[in-house]
């Protein structure tokens, strides 16, 4: 692949609500073509892919025969299927947070693209909030000091649809908002979870099955205690319903990050407020980042490790809510034939 | 300035002379219904001695406090440590009780208290101060009202600079740490607000002084809490937020405020208190009105907001949360007693 030849790259499964994010910055990339959709759901891919003009796909091995990459985001527990067809296709993934539903879904993505040896990057988009960068800098640069703590949130509200059903989702907010600030941990400070306690409770949407009320204490290797408020606490009409913040108390500062925080407010005149984010989005850094590193063959930006240690932390906030006692990081090993994997 | 005060006023004693105790004396130069007579403290700050001879009371010690006699209630403002003995010295000889917050130092002197007080047939207040502060009594009473629905997660957060390492606060044995000192106001909120809890998760940072502290409460009625406090923190700030299925309720002390005085210097008129007392706000003064109705409680009238079983209430959840911060699992309030059984 030279640098004037553009990149065919698909989206294999669009049943995540970010396959259109991902279709818009696909769409509008000068390196990249923009090959088309497949997904079990013939009118949701024509949804993604409408708005582009581009084709849809009746089957998955249409797509991947054309495609030099793939992005999955899709449900959480079809994911692992189509990131399997992908990777014996031998076609690079992007896969949506979280990797799976559960560790066993995690364990077949991992194993599938290491043994197809193709590179599996997942979407953990908020690492391009600058804030977050400035933060990674400071702490990096041991201008902090030692991190004592981290009060943390990723609010939003209850997403609707296959969310809340636990056979496509796995879980509630545990699964859907744990992962975004576990990946911001570890890529942050460098360290990884030893041990997470999480208390879970549905108390903001009636009748729902899956947890809307997530809270997670977890500990790091460094020593830094987290708690973190995964809650989809939020109403969908709510101005700001979407967060991540971190509070960091370290040696030397107190450190506030409110990733989404600059705004613009408006006030109608019915009474609602509505915000205006000014901050670039951060699907575009992503993708440009996963195909500079698939055109340099180098690296991709978040692989799949990373992806895995991330989701293990909502893995484990289920068990733990479920058992009522601390569950330990790293999850035992599954037993063979994983017994080589994950070395990191 | 000084109201005048009424011929049957009731007479106040205070024990310690420290930051809070000097409040409530502020507090009591503004209750027609109450007289200052002695201050029995080892130390006092600055502003005690003018504050006591304002009123024609005097400083002595704390043993003639109670020998010269001639008191009707006692205020007990000393270190936590200490607050026990005196609180059961106060009720053996009779006299009402209005203590500081904490209650006690553990939740076994809480039963000491809880004790003396039955067996005296005395009235014991506690000085649960933010359930008097308008945003925490305003939030209560919309979340009861049923404006935000089902309740769903509290997060508390309660900041504020360090106790500086000469100071009893800097002693966990004494203070508890920002935990039991600071962390009280917002164990009992919640409490008050959501009822006993079925399990208590908690992790504490730092040293002695300067010690970070985050809970997650589940309440047996359904809500979960999530509580920080911080003696790490450059300046005091508090804030609250309450979800729920129907809406959401937020104060925060840094932006709801109506007026803000930073001083850049040390200047005549603007003393630094020696410890951290919520800003300024403009509405009734809470540390005069909890004095106000624990005193008419005492002459006859109905309960104030914080009485001794909710001072025992959240010293014991404060307790399992040191618990659980030790052994790093969930604590619920069966387990703990049943191990403590099994240990005596």
């Amino acid at each position: 692949m030279t640098a004037s030849t553009p990149l065919a790259i698909g989206v294999l499964g669009a049943g995540h609500g970010h396959a259109r994010g991902y279709s818009a910055c696909l769409a509008s990339h000068p390196g990249i073509e923009f090959i088309g959709v497949y997904d079990e759901n013939r009118s949701r891919a024509e949804h993604v892919a409408g708005p582009h003009g581009v084709p849809v796909h009746d089957d998955p091995e249409s797509l991947l025969s054309k495609a030099d990459a793939v992005i999955v985001a899709t449900q959480n527990t079809l994911a692992p299927a189509l990131v399997e067809r992908a990777a014996s296709a031998g076609k690079p993934v992007l896969c949506e947070k979280p990797l799976g539903a559960s560790r066993a879904d995690g364990d077949r993505m991992i194993e599938a693209c290491r043994r197809a040896g193709v590179p599996l990057a997942v979407a953990l988009s908020v690492r391009y909030v600058p804030a977050i960068t400035r933060l990674r800098e400071l702490v990096r640069a041991g201008v902090l000091g030692n991190t004592i703590s981290v009060w943390a949130t990723n609010h939003g509200a209850y997403p609707g649809g296959w969310f809340g059903d636990p056979q496509l989702s796995g879980g509630g907010c545990l699964i859907d908002h744990v992962v975004h600030v576990a990946d911001l941990l570890r890529f942050v400070w460098g360290a990884d979870f030893t041990s997470v306690r999480a208390e879970a409770a549905t108390r903001h949407q009636p009748g729902l099955v899956v947890e809307d009320a997530g809270l997670v204490l977890a500990t790091m290797s460094n020593g830094v205690a987290v708690s973190l408020d995964s809650s989809w606490s939020r109403h969908r009409d709510m101005a700001g319903a979407v967060d991540v913040t971190m509070t960091v108390v370290a040696e030397a500062a107190v450190v506030t990050v409110d990733a989404f925080a600059e705004r613009i407010t408006l006030h109608r005149r019915d009474g609602t407020v509505a915000y205006r984010g000014l901050a670039q989005g951060t699907d575009g850094p992503l993708i440009d980042g996963w195909v500079d590193a698939l055109r340099s063959g180098g690296p991709v930006p978040i692989p799949g490790e990373d992806g895995y240690r991330a989701s293990e932390l909502s893995w484990a906030a289920l068990e733990s809510a479920r058992t009522h006692r601390a569950v330990n990081l790293p999850l035992p090993e599954l037993g063979a034939p994983h017994g080589q994997r994950r070395t990191e | 300035m000084q109201p005048k005060k009424d011929p049957a006023a009731v007479r106040v004693g205070i024990l310690g002379a420290g930051g809070i105790a000097a409040e409530h004396a502020r507090s009591l130069s503004e209750i027609p219904s109450a007289r200052l007579v002695r201050v029995g403290a080892l130390e006092a700050v600055p502003a005690m001695p003018d504050l006591v001879a304002a009123q024609g009371a005097e400083l002595c010690s704390p043993d003639e406090l109670f020998d010269r006699g001639g008191l009707d209630v006692v205020i007990v403002a000393t270190p936590t440590d200490t607050h026990a003995e005196w609180v059961v010295r106060a009720a053996e000889a009779g006299l009402s009780v209005f203590c500081e917050k904490p209650l006690t130092r553990d939740a076994a002197q809480a039963e000491e208290v809880a004790a003396a007080v039955d067996a005296s047939g005395t009235k014991l207040a506690v000085g649960h101060v933010v359930r008097y502060m308008p945003a925490y009594a305003g939030i209560r009473q919309a979340v009861r009202d049923g404006e935000i629905g089902t309740p769903g997660v509290a997060r508390l957060r309660r900041v504020s600079a360090g106790a500086g390492t000469r100071s009893w606060y800097a002693n966990p044995t004494r203070s508890g740490g920002s935990l039991l000192d600071l962390g009280i106001h917002d164990l009992d909120w919640a409490l008050w607000t959501f009822g006993p809890v079925a399990r208590v998760s908690a992790t504490i940072r730092g040293g002695p002084g300067h010690d970070v502290a985050m809970v997650t409460l589940n309440h047996r009625a359904g809500p979960l809490s999530s509580i920080e406090v911080s003696w790490c923190h450059p300046k005091f700030a508090t804030s609250i937020e309450v979800s729920g299925s129907e809406g959401l309720l937020r104060a925060d002390s840094n932006s709801s405020t109506s007026f803000l005085l930073e001083p850049r210097k040390q200047a005549e008129g603007m003393e630094r208190p020696a410890v951290s007392i919520p800003p300024d706000r403009s509405g009734p003064n809470p540390y005069r009105q909890e004095l106000e109705e624990a005193l008419r409680w005492f002459a006859g009238g109905d309960p104030p907001r914080a009485v001794a079983e909710d001072g025992i209430a959240a010293v014991r959840v404060a307790e399992l949360a040191m618990e659980s911060a030790e052994r790093g699992e969930p604590v619920s309030p069966d387990d703990a007693r049943s191990e403590l059984v099994e240990l005596s």
